[in-house]
């Protein structure tokens, strides 16, 4: 016998769902999240991209042997360049800028937020924060702007750099390649 | 310093996952322009391998770009709301409180990376090897057509070019022979 379910008013309710209340560990990863850099972002995707997208060329089926080396190769030099060069490239930025909104003579360890906030204060009053949300803000600050000042320099340096050294790399990984199947085939022969 | 130029610093400064969201699309709208220009000026590289590359690569643009915000930018604004709503909550943390919104504008960076990952890390190349290989076959498909001999009436009978791929049957051959057009 079909029973008629009955509906529950608070089945669609999207409020009505609870997860456990995330801990102090998971809060503090969070926290730590909240203050990543362009740096942090680019080190996590390029790392997943370095295994993932040349596991899933070699996998393609649809093209022959070759094609999918080519590709798979290809896939792994642009990880490792383009991570290579986005870190290098960003972490110069992000310090520089940092070092330029620094208290004289901490290195850019302690940074000058009053400088920061004189410097952007029309755009952090028409914000209207609180004060510890205004004080986060103006912490990111010189990473949003070493950030940016990063992609005007990677519009040179993904030509001038990364384009090149992507070819090389993946001549490179293919020679490494060639010379591991080598020794594969010599180890089989008797 | 402009005004507009403040007010975009502070906005991006003040949300961080929206502004790597927005830095990681343009980083990889200018890699992309980057890569296919290296590909199409690399000698060393062989033009069939080209055919297939090329392409792959503007597919990878496009598709790293578009898929990048199909899925991330709804990942963030879903993680926002189980947020706000109170699906996801914070122990001993204050709704509305200082510490809590800097918890989920943590949540929302990581919802931002997770996006990325999923979308240019696996869904990009999965969609562009599909789409690279289409234009691959289509490119073999222009070559070969160019190698094929052209049709010439004199030599090659009219029934088998509109017939083509049929076998070659008397009954045909019979019915051109007769029409006069058979030249010996």
């Amino acid at each position: 016998m079909i029973r008629k379910v009955e509906s529950n008013n608070n089945t669609l309710n999207f409020g009505a769902i609870k997860l456990k209340p995330l801990d102090e560990k998971a809060q503090n990863i969070l926290a730590k999240a909240d203050n990543f850099s362009s740096v942090h972002q680019k080190l996590i995707l390029g790392t997943f991209g370095l295994i993932a997208q040349p596991a899933i060329d070699l996998a393609n089926k649809d093209v022959d042997k070759d094609t999918r080396k080519v590709s798979a190769l290809r896939s792994a030099a642009k990880a490792i360049i383009g991570t290579a060069t986005g870190l290098a490239v960003r972490s110069i930025t992000i310090k520089a800028t940092q070092l330029k909104f620094s208290k004289k003579g901490s290195g850019g360890k302690i940074l000058d937020e009053q400088k920061i906030y004189k410097q952007f204060k029309n755009g952090f009053d028409s914000l209207r924060l609180e004060p510890d949300k205004l004080s986060d803000a103006i912490k990111r600050t010189p990473s949003v702007i070493g950030s940016i000042m990063g992609l005007a320099i990677m519009i040179f340096t993904n030509f001038l750099v990364d384009a090149p050294l992507t070819n090389m790399t993946m001549e490179k990984l293919d020679k490494f390649m060639s010379k591991l199947g080598d020794k594969e085939d010599g180890e089989g022969e008797v | 310093m402009p005004d507009f130029i403040q007010k975009l610093i502070a906005k991006f400064a003040n949300d961080n996952g929206k502004f790597l969201f927005i830095n990681a699309a343009i980083g990889w709208f200018l890699a992309s322009a980057a890569q296919t220009f290296g590909i199409f000026a690399n000698k060393k590289i062989d033009k069939e391998d080209k055919k297939f590359l090329v392409p792959q690569e503007i597919f990878d643009g496009l598709s790293n770009i578009g898929l990048y915000a199909i899925i991330t930018a709804p990942l963030m604004n879903l993680t926002e709301k189980m947020i706000d709503k109170g699906v996801i909550s914070f122990r001993n943390v204050e709704p509305g409180s200082a510490k809590f919104k800097s918890l989920k504008g943590g949540a929302t960076v990581l919802a931002s990376f997770a996006g990325g990952i999923i979308s240019t890390n696996i869904l990009t190349p999965i969609i562009r090897n599909k789409l690279g290989t289409i234009a691959q076959r289509k490119a073999m498909k222009q070559k070969i057509q160019a190698v094929m001999p052209k049709y010439d009436p004199c030599y090659q009978p009219l029934f088998r070019k509109t017939a083509e791929g049929s076998p070659l049957r008397m009954s045909n051959y019979v019915a051109f022979a007769k029409s006069g057009k058979l030249k010996v």
